[in-house]
């Protein structure tokens, strides 16, 4: 056949290019044009990322559920319970003990993925931990709930006024207030590394065979599939129409013709599901579909490797309701 | 506004989950009624589209870009079931392959933005775009439809967080999930949608309609008879609106109300205590009793914010059981 | 009751056809095909081609006039009768014009299994055909992709298999070649000879005038008014340099080549 592209199942795509400006959010200011440059690059910049970033962690997503590890091997209904039950108990985990030994058996199961552990630790794991830790930092301080002073960062003294407002005696970091904040990042950053780990080691369409085999209706996991296939044929309106509208912009009022860009972009994406919707529904009918789906082609699975993994799972909460 | 896991206990995401599935049951039934799958198409790529749509930014008048959540847009695009379930597949789809939004928390979500934003913006539009408007009344229709609606499930979202460090302590007073209380939180995010979120989903949602509008205007949704008549709603909404408000009045009435006296209290007016009221007085104490929510006590305005919280509660709850109890007769029996 | 013996497979008459009650799409369209002939629709972009390839595939009814197939009406009724629908789809196959929207599978193995699965075969059966077409269109490799990941004459190719693991009786082909590499074409080209030595009925829409040549013996063209301007040979169609040019079927530099 001669399709060079077709000969390695690497992430390399034929289909969707990079353009090269990419990676630099806010391009360098002319003389003169300096504001309005930058808010119409950046807009078009981030929209145009973030398509890119869908395309992106769908070919990754692929790429690992090729990979052969425990966990690829593993039936997809049997991974959706247990990582099901794991995010659970990490949402019910009263302490840090039992959710520290939940992080950790997540990191071990990436491992067992096959997984860049690196780059899924900063990702799932620092980035998580790091934003989390932002916002809950405040909680941590008797400023929200009194509670056991650990660290005393600040000290008003006893009568301590701003204005009106009636200061408290010192500001400190409180033993509650930072085991609870911990909780939260640490439920965060176990929550969304399973889940992360799930999709990838299963790729959507696998997924969305577990859950139909765990009783989801047929027409509703048809919905999904519909869904998730054609998100990137809208993308591809939408990259096509920002790229395009990039070139043509020469100067003037940015804001106003960025904002009709995306009105335009919308409603062009609106027409083009429309249309497809109902082309699709053709195609289908053309083939014989009558209302009721039947699914056909199912990846093998490993008795051994799900059972491994509801083992694991086992273990782990079990370790957890010994050690809450 | 999709909030991540360990925020909200599993208890909360259970209830509102529980709260979705009854309105994602009557649109998901329309989808059974699809007998040769173009309804399913149909929703699929509004699904697909509602996703999409989420992605694209637009500049905001200050020099930065915004994108928005889309519901209002939905609503008045896809009618309101179709963007309740529009929705409900965009936020599984992002929580599950982009981790935007926990797995749990999918129950909240979907309540805040499924559920709520969609209706909210649906009532407003239609309640005032009207029959046929003018460009310009549709235009802010549509502007005020996004903006109810972002701020409507923001409300909502920091109710939930809010109450989570009230629900959900440990015996040492550790909050185990959501730190921030309902006064900070309520605060803090109306603040934010109010001011920031809220103009920017208007502008969008505005944006586009009018796009639409110029383009092909059958393609809005046609004002609606019956039930979602303009102004049909809004009295209602505005009385319940208003007494939910001012029931923290009664805490200025000195006393006891007549008849609803606690054993002691009777004891002392009488100089007695019956013996049946006696035995039974604390048989049931209810969820907040005496309408105080218990950690509020010694806070300043405390007593209010409880009324207030169950004027709220009470208000919904009788509203779901009408609700049940209305599908329940009116739905129906057969299929010709 | 299904074999062609002497009666048309499709029999259309007067049809009209207008989108949103304003845009004609077809004015008043007859034709006859019969078991086995190989037709090509030539027209312009918008003539109307695909949407009379949609009727003859009961995807879209008429305003006015009557379509049969095997010699049964072909309506909205007619089709919601089961018996009728399974039998009328493994019959009768459609190409798209727009790859994507027929490509709805998560897999192309699945997507090829679809047809067969749908119409009730068993699946070591369908096992079987995908596999075989597989190997026909010279995309094993992509048995497990999504599709995606494809490029345009790839899809055409998964699109094309789909429609043919059913073994229809008939194909419909919307502009198949629009778009594709010369090696694709070459492949589609074969095949469709493949399946005029088999007796299959075939349907080109398209305005390849070499895709027409090559593969059709009968030429019909339909002009930007929507209606039929020709209905003969395909030689003598291209030959005559006049009709194809007032039916936008050619540009002035082809008007001034030699005859070949």
């Amino acid at each position: 056949m001669g399709d060079p592209a077709v000969a390695s199942p690497s992430a390399s795509d034929p289909v969707l290019t990079l353009p090269p400006w990419l990676g630099r959010p806010s391009a360098p200011s002319g003389p003169g044009t300096s504001e309005a440059r930058r808010v119409r690059l950046d807009f078009v910049a981030r929209t145009l990322v973030g398509a890119l970033e869908v395309v992106r962690r769908a070919l990754y997503a692929e790429e690992i559920a090729r990979r052969d590890g425990l966990l690829q091997r593993a039936s997809p209904e049997v991974k959706i319970l247990c990582f099901l039950a794991l995010i659970l108990a990490a949402g019910l985990s009263r302490g840090l003990a039992p959710l520290a030994l939940l992080y950790g058996g997540c990191v071990l199961l990436a491992a067992l993925g096959r997984l860049d552990l690196r780059s899924f630790l900063g990702r799932t794991g620092l980035v998580v931990l790091f934003f989390t830790g932002l916002i809950v930092l405040p909680g941590m301080t008797s400023l929200v709930h009194p509670g056991e002073p650990l660290v005393v960062l600040v000290r008003f003294g006893p009568d301590a006024r701003l204005g009106p407002l009636a200061l408290p005696s010192e500001l400190s970091l409180t033993r509650q207030g930072l085991t609870g904040g911990l909780m939260v990042m640490l439920r965060a950053a176990t929550s969304v590394s399973l889940v992360t780990l799930l999709t990838v080691t299963t790729g959507w369409f696998e997924l969305l065979r577990g859950l139909r085999a765990l009783g989801l209706p047929a027409a509703v996991g048809l919905l999904f599939t519909l869904t998730y296939r054609y998100i990137f044929v809208l993308l591809t309106v939408v990259q096509d129409m920002y790229a395009a509208w990039q070139a043509r912009v020469l100067g003037g009022r940015a804001g106003d013709a960025g904002r009709r860009l995306g009105a335009a972009a919308a409603y062009a994406l609106f027409l083009r599901s429309e249309a497809l919707a109902r082309e699709i529904h053709q195609a289908m009918l053309a083939r014989g579909f009558q209302g009721r789906v039947a699914f056909v082609q199912r990846r093998p699975s490993s008795v051994w490797a799900s059972g491994a993994l509801a083992a694991l799972t086992l273990l782990m909460l079990g370790g957890v309701y010994v050690v809450r | 506004m999709h909030i991540p896991d360990g925020y909200l206990s599993p208890e909360t995401c259970a209830v509102l989950a529980a709260g979705s599935a009854p309105a994602l049951y009557v649109a998901a039934r329309r989808l059974r009624q699809d007998s040769d799958g173009a309804i399913l198409a149909r929703l699929a790529l509004a699904s697909a589209f509602g996703f999409v749509v989420q992605m694209l930014n637009v500049p905001v008048p200050d020099g930065t870009s915004a994108h928005a959540v889309g519901a209002a847009l939905a609503a008045i695009l896809l009618g309101p079931w179709g963007a309740m379930l529009a929705m409900t597949v965009t936020l599984v789809i992002q929580a599950l392959f982009f981790g935007d939004g926990g797995i749990l928390a999918l129950g909240a979500n979907i309540f805040n933005m499924g559920i709520l934003a969609p209706a909210v913006a649906y009532v407003v539009y239609q309640t005032v775009a009207g029959r046929s408007p003018s460009r310009t009344r549709l235009l802010m229709a549509a502007a005020l439809a996004g903006y109810l609606s972002i701020n409507a499930a923001a409300l909502a979202t920091a109710i939930e967080l809010g109450l989570q460090p009230l629900l959900f302590r440990a015996p040492d007073g550790t909050p185990l999930y959501n730190p921030y209380p309902l006064n900070l939180a309520v605060p803090a995010m109306m603040f934010a949608h109010l001011v920031v979120a809220g103009p920017v989903e208007a502008l969008v949602t505005g944006l586009i309609v009018g796009y639409v509008h110029r383009v092909q205007p059958d393609l809005l949704a046609r004002p609606a008879e019956g039930k979602w008549a303009a102004g049909a709603w809004l009295p209602l909404v505005v009385v319940l609106g208003l007494l939910i408000v001012l029931t923290p009045l009664g805490l200025l009435a000195p006393g006891t109300a007549f008849g609803e006296w606690a054993p002691e209290e009777l004891g002392a007016l009488v100089g007695y205590v019956p013996r049946g009221l006696a035995a039974l007085s604390g048989w049931w104490s209810g969820l907040l009793p005496g309408y105080a929510v218990p950690i509020l006590e010694g806070v300043p305005g405390g007593e209010v914010l409880g009324y207030l919280l169950s004027a709220l509660m009470g208000v919904l709850l009788a509203a779901l059981v009408w609700g049940i109890l209305r599908w329940l007769l009116l739905r129906p029996r057969t299929r010709s | 009751m299904w074999s062609a013996d002497g009666r048309p497979v499709f029999e259309v008459n007067e049809v009209r056809v207008t989108y949103l009650g304003r845009f004609p799409a077809l004015a008043g369209v007859s034709l006859r095909v019969a078991s086995g002939e190989q037709v090509a629709l030539l027209g312009p972009n918008g003539c109307g081609k695909s949407t009379l390839l949609k009727v003859l595939a009961g995807l879209l009814f008429p305003d006015s006039g009557t379509v049969h197939a095997f010699g049964h009406p072909l309506t909205p009724a007619s089709l919601a009768r089961p018996a009728f629908f399974r039998e009328f789809r493994r019959r009768v196959g459609l190409l798209f014009q727009n790859s994507d929207a027929q490509l709805f599978n998560p897999t192309v193995f699945e997507e090829i299994a679809f047809g067969p699965a749908q119409l009730g075969f068993p699946p070591e059966e369908v096992e079987g055909r995908v596999r075989d077409m597989l190997r026909l269109l010279e995309i094993e490799e992509l048995a497990d992709r999504a599709p995606f990941q494809l490029s345009e004459g790839q899809k055409r190719r998964v699109a094309l298999a789909a429609v043919l693991a059913v073994d229809p009786d008939v194909l419909l082909l919307d502009e198949p070649t629009t778009g594709l590499d010369p090696r694709t074409n070459d492949r589609l080209v074969e095949i469709l000879w493949g399946l005029r030595r088999l007796g299959k009925t075939l349907l080109v829409a398209t305005h390849d005038l070499e895709l027409a040549r090559l593969v059709a013996d009968r030429a019909v063209i339909i002009g930007e008014d929507h209606r039929v301007w020709f209905d003969g040979p395909t030689p003598e169609a291209l030959a005559n340099r006049d009709l194809l040019y007032r039916a936008n079927l050619v540009g002035r530099s082809w008007m001034v080549r030699p005859v070949p």
